[in-house]
């Protein structure tokens, strides 16, 4: 039982690319017609909402600053950080691809990002304290579901092979047993029980 | 770590300024809408995006995006022929044809990664979806073809190697040992990670569990069990 591939960070990365970002032009441009959408047309110092990927190409010529999202702010993270401090059996809610647009516009828009520095360092507090959280959730494992709200991309994407791997031998030792108990007691409540008292709370552990 | 708010005295207060924040962020009134009836946006792009991402995570081969792959194909050609028009007449303009290209080519990576994911799982289980109706009709016409030429290419190879030196009796590719298949088949069991597109309500996971499934919950179930979700578009998988 050969596991699909993950997905690759450069790919969520570009995934996480068609996000709306705020852009504050410098330069007069006229209404983009792209595939997806027009954006324009561009008046500075109107702000305007461009992906991502259109975004970091206008910085990178220099054609305008970008807007750091609400988010990407040292108070804001300092908050998500006490709220995950605080809540030990759950996580707090950030935008799903909260890595990966940070990690854009920290390396092309570095300039644009009020303490730069403090919210680089924030973001990495931030995710330790997710990672950690993630993983103690594997021994919330069961072979029914387990709930796993606002886990970014990236982390989801990191606990997969693991989570899925355990989730299927659950899974598989569970119909076993079920065989072998039909036979000898007849009954799994106990197991039934556990794995109920889990999926109550989003990780209870 | 306080000092980091000296620009922001606000952002310290309470929880239900997190909206505010966000609020202030987007200043409505300097966002330009004045010409909304000229901007228009094309779902196509983000349809074929959650496609792929489906198709990846998926444990077995869903239905061809025919028209969105054929729609998007076209608008790209298109597109791409447009440019070569401005280059021609106007050097000027190099900066927006390097914008426009720049979408083409991110469409274009979009588009492959999907067909490649696509053969990539044909490979896989070539035998099986090229023997079962259901999974025929999922696949493209060329799908179709290169399943089948995989698999006799495939085949010819076990025969030639090594099942012609052995007894007719046990040369069959296809055989049921009782009643476990000899064709490998996708596992529709293993797990599979989902986000809840809209409310749902109360869903059987399993026979016995019922569980309520509201928008942007994030649920790691076993595939079986959200596989008519997932068809039907409410959840989509990550």
């Amino acid at each position: 039982m050969t596991a699909l591939p993950t997905f690759t960070l450069p790919e969520l990365e570009f995934l996480a690319e068609d996000s709306l970002v705020t852009l504050i032009p410098t330069h007069r441009m006229d209404v983009l017609h792209f595939i997806s959408g027009s954006y324009g047309p561009f008046q500075p110092p109107s702000r305007i909402e461009v992906p991502l990927w259109l975004a970091r190409l206008l910085k990178k010529k220099r054609r305008g600053h970008i807007q750091p999202p609400a988010w990407l702010r040292c108070a804001y993270l300092e908050r998500k950080y006490e709220e995950e401090q605080r809540q030990p059996d759950r996580f707090s809610a950030l935008p799903s691809r909260y890595m990966e647009i940070a990690n854009v516009l920290l390396e092309c828009a570095e300039d644009d990002i009020p303490q730069s520095h403090t919210v680089k360092r924030m973001l990495q507090d931030l995710r330790e304290i997710r990672q950690s959280k993630a993983r103690a959730g594997l021994g919330a494992i069961n072979p029914i579901y387990l709930q796993m709200d606002n886990l970014g991309v990236v982390e989801l994407n990191e606990v997969r092979p693991v989570f899925c791997q355990a989730f299927n031998q659950t899974r598989r030792l569970e119909a076993g047993s079920n065989d072998a108990e039909a036979t000898a007691t007849g009954s799994t409540p106990g197991m039934y029980d556990e794995s109920l008292k889990h999926n109550q709370v989003d990780y209870g552990y | 770590m306080a000092d980091h708010d000296a620009s922001l005295p606000s952002g310290m207060v309470a929880e239900p300024d997190i909206d505010a924040l966000l609020q202030d962020a987007i200043d409505p009134a300097l966002l330009d809408h004045s010409d909304t009836d000229e901007n228009f946006s094309n779902e196509d792009v983000q349809r074929l995006t959650t496609a792929w991402t489906n198709e990846k995570q998926a444990p077995d081969l869903l239905p061809f995006a025919d028209q969105l792959v054929g729609d998007l194909t076209e608008m790209v050609q298109n597109q791409a022929q447009m440019l070569d028009a401005i280059q021609e007449d106007n050097t000027a303009q190099a900066f927006t044809v390097m914008l426009y290209q720049s979408e083409i080519e991110r469409i274009k990576y979009l588009l492959r990664s999907y067909l490649r994911t696509r053969l990539l799982k044909i490979e896989k289980h070539a035998m099986y979806y090229t023997s079962t109706e259901d999974y025929i009709s999922r696949m493209s016409v060329n799908e179709r073809n290169y399943a089948q030429r995989y698999r006799s290419l495939h085949e010819g190879h076990l025969r030639k190697s090594c099942l012609n030196k052995l007894p007719q009796a046990v040369q069959a590719l296809d055989e049921m040992h009782g009643d476990i298949p000899m064709v490998p088949e996708p596992n529709l069991q293993s797990a599979v990670i989902c986000r809840v597109v809209r409310d749902i309500g109360d869903f059987a996971v399993t026979e016995s569990e019922t569980v309520e499934m509201k928008k942007d919950n994030i649920f790691l179930v076993g595939y079986q069990a959200i596989r008519p979700l997932l068809a039907e578009g409410h959840v989509e998988l990550l």
